[in-house]
């Protein structure tokens, strides 16, 4: 018996996609019991969503009526919905959109750029009207499993997609970037903050040598790719298990660690720091939205 | 079965739930006070048994130290219809537990500056006291529910107004 499997892509950067076809043999191997139903970055064709679909991939933020459209019929059509990606599963980059109100934007984007020529108006047609915020997919539809990253790795896409194969309940890591992580902790605090282009000794803890790493508060599985090559975790795989939320989690953390000179330091951009990923989906953004309905 | 002897049966006068009981201040506003175990909360009992009088919609929750006080916990505060929250820790360098208040005073401060950006600016005070500060417990308190009155009550208060 064959899988029908679809892919489809909301307000995104079809970087997902590269993700699963980087997934290499391990995608031939599960192309053997798969049928590509519908996947309109890889096959290039926008027909209508077939039906009876086993497995769908929703890439992407639901940013667009169009969007809110799309995902509704995929829910409708797919027995198994998952979330691919971070922006669909916590709101992703997009969601910092959130701090910006959504009509100033437009208002922007069609009236003061000098590209736009003669014709400033915004397009009746043709073009989808912008919902007022940036939703994650489960905002809109039920979702039964999210593969988290920004892109997600091949090797848990590989994962997740065998084990539904097999007819298991895939999992994700429970624990944190920190425990996968191979730099050697140092349990001393740091005593001045780091910016990233700055060279960090090799083979250290990057959070105690005072850059801002991510990885306290955000889901293993990616085997810390980055903090292992030196580059500090930005929190693209969402919050880990036991946390409630990434961005307040890490503020917590972080003023335990400073010292007098981070005290002083301003971060210029608090949420787009330690909420980069998952402020559509924050506490903050939950108690913003309520607020600006009253 | 006879349908007249179901609908014969005297129906249950459910027993209305005791309703929560109100703000017994004539405004309502309500003013949220995580006091630590060692200072604030000994400021506010000096006040209190010394007869100083402070605003009624202080609410205090004594926690073991203010840095205990994760801004989670303010946030679901805020987000449950509290008009204002107030985080108090004993002076700098006098922590039972060496570090705390300061741990919460960083945390508080880009708290602070993060409510801003929702529109719950002015909602969240951090204060440092000692346990012998009664006046101080009693100034804090009068100062920042006069700045929660201007501002008018919590926008997510369940019930409207």
């Amino acid at each position: 018996m064959t899988v029908r499997l679809a892919t489809m892509g909301m307000s995104g950067c079809s970087g997902c996609h590269i993700a699963l076809l980087d997934t290499g043999v391990a995608l031939l191997d599960l192309l053997k019991d798969v049928e590509l139903v519908y996947s309109y970055p890889i096959v290039d064709v926008k027909n209508p969503i077939p039906d009876n679909i086993d497995v769908a991939l929703v890439e992407g933020s639901v940013r667009t009526d169009h969007d809110q459209e799309m995902a509704k019929e995929m829910r409708r059509k797919a027995k198994f919905l998952i979330a691919f990606g971070s922006c669909s599963a916590f709101g992703g980059v997009n969601g910092l959109a959130n701090t910006f109100d959504s009509q100033a934007g437009v208002k922007y984007v069609y009236y003061e750029t000098r590209s736009m020529g003669e014709q400033r108006q915004v397009p009746s047609e043709h073009v989808p009207t912008i919902l007022p915020e940036n939703l994650r997919l489960s905002d809109v539809v039920k979702v039964d499993f999210i593969i988290p990253g920004c892109p997600p790795f091949p090797d848990e896409i590989a994962k997740v997609l065998g084990a539904l194969l097999a007819g298991e309940t895939p999992s994700l890591s429970t624990k944190s970037v920190c425990d996968e992580c191979p730099l050697e902790q140092l349990t001393a605090a740091p005593t001045q903050l780091r910016r990233i282009y700055e060279i960090p000794e090799p083979n250290k803890c990057l959070l105690s040598q005072g850059f801002i790493c991510m990885g306290p508060a955000t889901r293993a599985g990616c085997k810390a790719e980055c903090p292992s090559r030196g580059i500090p975790c930005t929190g693209c795989r969402g919050p880990a298990e036991t946390v409630w939320d990434q961005g307040v989690a890490m503020l917590d953390a972080l003023a335990a660690l400073e010292e007098k000179e981070l005290a002083e330091f301003k971060l210029p951009r608090i949420t787009s720091t330690f909420a980069k990923y998952t402020y559509a989906s924050s506490e903050l953004d939950k108690i913003r939205k309520r607020v600006k309905q009253k | 079965m006879n349908p007249s002897k179901a609908s014969s049966t005297p129906k249950r006068k459910r027993k209305s739930k005791p309703k929560a009981k109100a703000a017994s201040t004539p405004d309502k506003l309500r003013i949220v006070s995580f006091c630590c175990h060692y200072c604030s909360y000994g400021a506010a009992d000096l006040a209190g048994s010394s007869k100083m009088p402070y605003p009624l919609n202080v609410e205090i929750i004594r926690v073991p130290c203010s840095g205990r006080v994760d801004p989670l916990h303010v946030l679901h505060a805020l987000e449950n219809g509290a008009d204002g929250v107030m985080v108090t820790g004993c002076l700098k360098d006098q922590c039972h537990f060496v570090t705390g208040n300061l741990h919460a005073e960083k945390r508080m401060m880009k708290l602070q500056k993060w409510l801003e950006t929702i529109g719950l600016g002015g909602r969240l005070e951090f204060q440092l006291m000692s346990a012998g500060m009664a006046k101080r417990w009693v100034e804090t308190t009068k100062s920042f529910y006069d700045r929660i009155k201007e501002l008018g009550p919590n926008p997510l208060r369940k019930g409207g107004k």
